[in-house]
């Protein structure tokens, strides 16, 4: 439409200036969207400095990860950016791995609900509380380890103190899995002491594993203090009279020792994680 | 005289029943030192020794005067340390510029300006800052190694290990990382391992050739050359006493070994000292056998 | 390959395919008239700033579904404005001062304004500051009421008594 006649300098100079008069300034705007030689014009009275600037957060934007839904919760709460992104990272923080203990978690539970009262009811119940019990211990296996991350290499040569990368990201997991597992729990059919019997348990044995993991490969610690205890509980719940043995008076008192004895190990041991040699 | 870079003091290292370092000594200067072997020579071992992620089972190494063994120590080298390793596992759905982020977290990066900024910069040096936003599995694997070597540079380190950082890439994609590479060492420390002699002789003032865990050789490229001084010449076809032999692009044989009088006598290249040197001791080891 | 001459279409279908040379080039030619007349909706120079970087990286996540239905500068307009308008709804900032219109309007002014807006754009000077605001949010950059009053800072029902007002004035001055 106005591509042969151009804005007069004048006029130019005073918009960019922000001094022009509103409505020959909306002509001018309207014959901008139209006209590349007069958006030139215009273009030159703009600082080059604040252009690059920017541009250079433009950059940024683009290139920069978008976080994922985790980790904009994890940022929600308060979580400092370069943490989020570790736990990021950390396969068992993906989405896929939180919909697959919700699913296992909640199906353990609808199914205590509806054979409550049969002779089923005590086994299923015992299987709900032993899933939500080791669902964090699997949950720090995924998260390390050779086999699962890929980086582990180049992690370990890194200088960030293995333990605390793996102390940050056994919190997460920790959190999220009891969070499942709580959640998951409102399902049962009696809303009593029950619902939390799996809590302690759950806290013994990811520490358990994590002090274990001093001496073994964190996947290898995670099996070993898993299976152990899923023995122990299957034979004292056989044994006795009582099918939740492992989770009434004994239980707790047995994993509140796990916790206290793993903790003064770890105090101890931390160092061991530096250097984790696959061999 | 000047404390060398890197110290390699009679290493051992055994997996299981497989010996893998059996008392490898060397010492390395500042600047690029590649290490030249065969498969199995011990060089992926020794490398990840000198990134501290290996301790050896008997013997002693040193970087910049550090002791990895010493986790204070170990620390420090780390915090100066770049490393690709030869297998470099990625998160299977981070991007270029996401995973160079995470390493860079690793290494304490916490600041996310300047460190979004220094992984622009690593990415740009080595030419993939067109596909930063790329997934990795996504690209080449020529451009997933250039990706490795980002990480590796991160931080400018005074230490950089590199294992076979050009294994699968074609020859233009070599030339170019050795641009990188030369440009980069300065009075820096660079150990890297190859197959390739080409890449040493290019680019390392100092080589040293490992087979079965030891040292075979330490010196200069030139110096190796020479091992094959007066020991090469070519033949209408393969001479018996030659150890090596195989046709050129000009259709005569080319032999290394003990030449007989009168052969034809031609300028040895770095890959035939290197052949002579691991040949002959696999030869040795046939000949036993 | 030089993107200089290529037009802005080519441009955006390149940036739709992950050209980052493509969206530098879009950058060059377009932020500096969007800087410019996003201030005049906007006091706050740091917000204006904002409001153009997330348009290019808006433009950079959107370029696939710009379909030619408009000018691509236009397009970028649309973006901006409505992007202007959620931040200025999450924090209300400072307006412009309005511009009283010049009585002295010169030979090259008059073709400049009836180019166009014809004689729409006398009468328009006529009115006074605040109707041909909301003149100009609502016919000439497009807005709707809710939009136009996010960015005025002024009531729903304002903008619609003002634009009836200032509708009536138009038609009886160019009547």
């Amino acid at each position: 439409m106005s591509t042969t006649w151009h804005a007069d300098p004048e006029a130019l100079e005073l918009y960019s200036a922000g001094h022009l008069d509103d409505v020959r300034a909306s002509s001018l705007e309207a014959h901008l969207l139209a006209c590349p030689h007069c958006r030139g014009a215009v273009a030159a009275r703009v600082p080059r400095s604040q252009l690059d600037t920017m541009w250079n957060t433009i950059e940024d934007a683009l290139d920069a990860p978008q976080p994922g839904i985790i980790e904009l919760a994890l940022l929600q709460l308060g979580v400092h950016e370069h943490v989020a992104r570790l736990l990021a990272a950390t396969s068992s923080l993906r989405l896929s791995w939180f919909l697959a203990e919700a699913f296992a978690l909640g199906s353990a539970a609808f199914a205590a609900q509806h054979t409550a009262g049969t002779g089923a009811g005590g086994a299923t119940l015992f299987l709900f509380l032993v899933l939500a019990a080791l669902a964090p211990v699997a949950g720090v296996a995924a998260a390390f380890g050779p086999g699962v991350d890929p980086a582990y290499e180049i992690g370990i040569a890194s200088p960030m103190r293995g333990d605390r990368l793996l102390f940050v990201r056994a919190t997460a997991v920790l959190g999220a899995s009891i969070l499942i597992a709580g959640i998951a729990a409102l399902a049962l059919p009696d809303l009593d002491w029950t619902v939390t019997l799996w809590l302690l348990p759950a806290l013994g044995l990811t520490l358990t594993t994590l002090a274990v993991a001093t001496w073994l490969q964190p996947i290898a610690a995670a099996c070993t203090v898993g299976l152990t205890w899923l023995v122990v509980a299957a034979a004292s719940s056989v044994a006795t009279t009582d099918p939740l043995a492992a989770f009434h008076v004994v239980g707790q008192l047995v994993s509140t020792l796990a916790i206290v004895t793993s903790v003064l190990v770890l105090a101890q041991r931390r160092s061991a994680y530096e250097g984790r040699i696959p061999s | 005289m000047s404390v060398p870079a890197v110290e390699i003091i009679d290493v051992h290292k055994r997996f299981g029943r497989t010996t893998a370092l059996a008392g490898l000594s060397f010492d390395a200067p500042a600047g690029i030192t590649g290490l030249l072997g065969p498969n199995g020579a011990g060089k992926t071992t020794l490398l990840r020794m000198a990134a501290t992620v290996l301790a050896p089972d008997i013997g002693q190494i040193r970087l910049l005067g550090w002791d990895p063994s010493l986790s204070d120590e170990r620390l420090a080298i780390r915090r100066r340390l770049g490393y690709m390793p030869q297998e470099p596992g990625f998160h299977r759905s981070f991007t270029a510029f996401e995973f160079v982020d995470y390493i860079a977290i690793l290494k304490e990066m916490t600041d996310r300006r300047t460190r979004h900024d220094e992984v622009r910069r690593v990415l740009t040096l080595v030419g993939v800052d067109g596909v930063m936003d790329r997934k990795i599995k996504a690209l080449s694997g020529g451009m997933r190694r250039r990706v490795a070597l980002a990480q590796a540079l991160l931080g400018d380190p005074d230490i950089l290990v590199l294992d076979e950082p050009t294994a699968g890439l074609d020859p233009e994609q070599r030339l170019r990382f050795r641009e990188i590479v030369s440009e980069r060492a300065g009075d820096r420390t660079v150990l890297l391992s190859t197959h390739q002699t080409e890449d040493v002789a290019a680019l390392c003032p100092r080589v040293v050739v490992m087979l079965d865990g030891s040292a075979l050789f330490e010196g200069t490229p030139k110096e190796l050359t020479d091992v094959a001084a007066g020991r090469v010449w070519l033949a209408p076809e393969r001479s018996p006493s030659a150890r090596l032999s195989w046709r050129n692009p000009e259709g005569a044989h080319r032999n290394i070994g003990d030449a007989p009088s009168g052969a034809d006598l031609v300028a040895p290249t770095l890959e035939d000292g290197y052949l002579l040197l691991v040949g002959q001791r696999a030869f040795t080891e046939e000949e036993v056998a | 390959m030089t993107v200089r001459a290529d037009g802005d279409d080519t441009l955006l279908a390149a940036v739709a395919t992950g050209d980052r040379e493509a969206l530098a080039e879009l950058y060059h030619r377009h932020a500096p008239w969007l800087v410019l007349r996003l201030s005049r909706r906007c006091a706050d120079p740091g917000i204006v700033e904002e409001v153009v970087q997330d348009t290019f990286v808006a433009v950079w996540r959107g370029a696939a579904r710009y379909r030619a239905s408009g000018e691509v500068p236009a397009w970028i307009w649309g973006i901006g404005i409505r992007r202007l308008i959620s931040r200025l709804r999450q924090r209300p900032a400072p307006i412009p001062r309005m511009h009283a219109h010049d009585t002295m309007v010169s030979a090259e002014d008059e073709v400049l304004i009836s180019v166009e807006h014809g004689d729409l754009g006398a009468a328009l000077g006529r009115l006074s500051p605040e109707l041909r605001a909301v003149v100009q949010a609502t016919v000439l950059d497009g807005l709707t009421t809710k939009e136009a009053a996010t960015l005025l800072g002024i009531p729903r029902g304002t903008v619609k008594t003002r634009a009836a007002r200032a509708r009536r004035e138009l038609r009886e001055a160019l009547a």
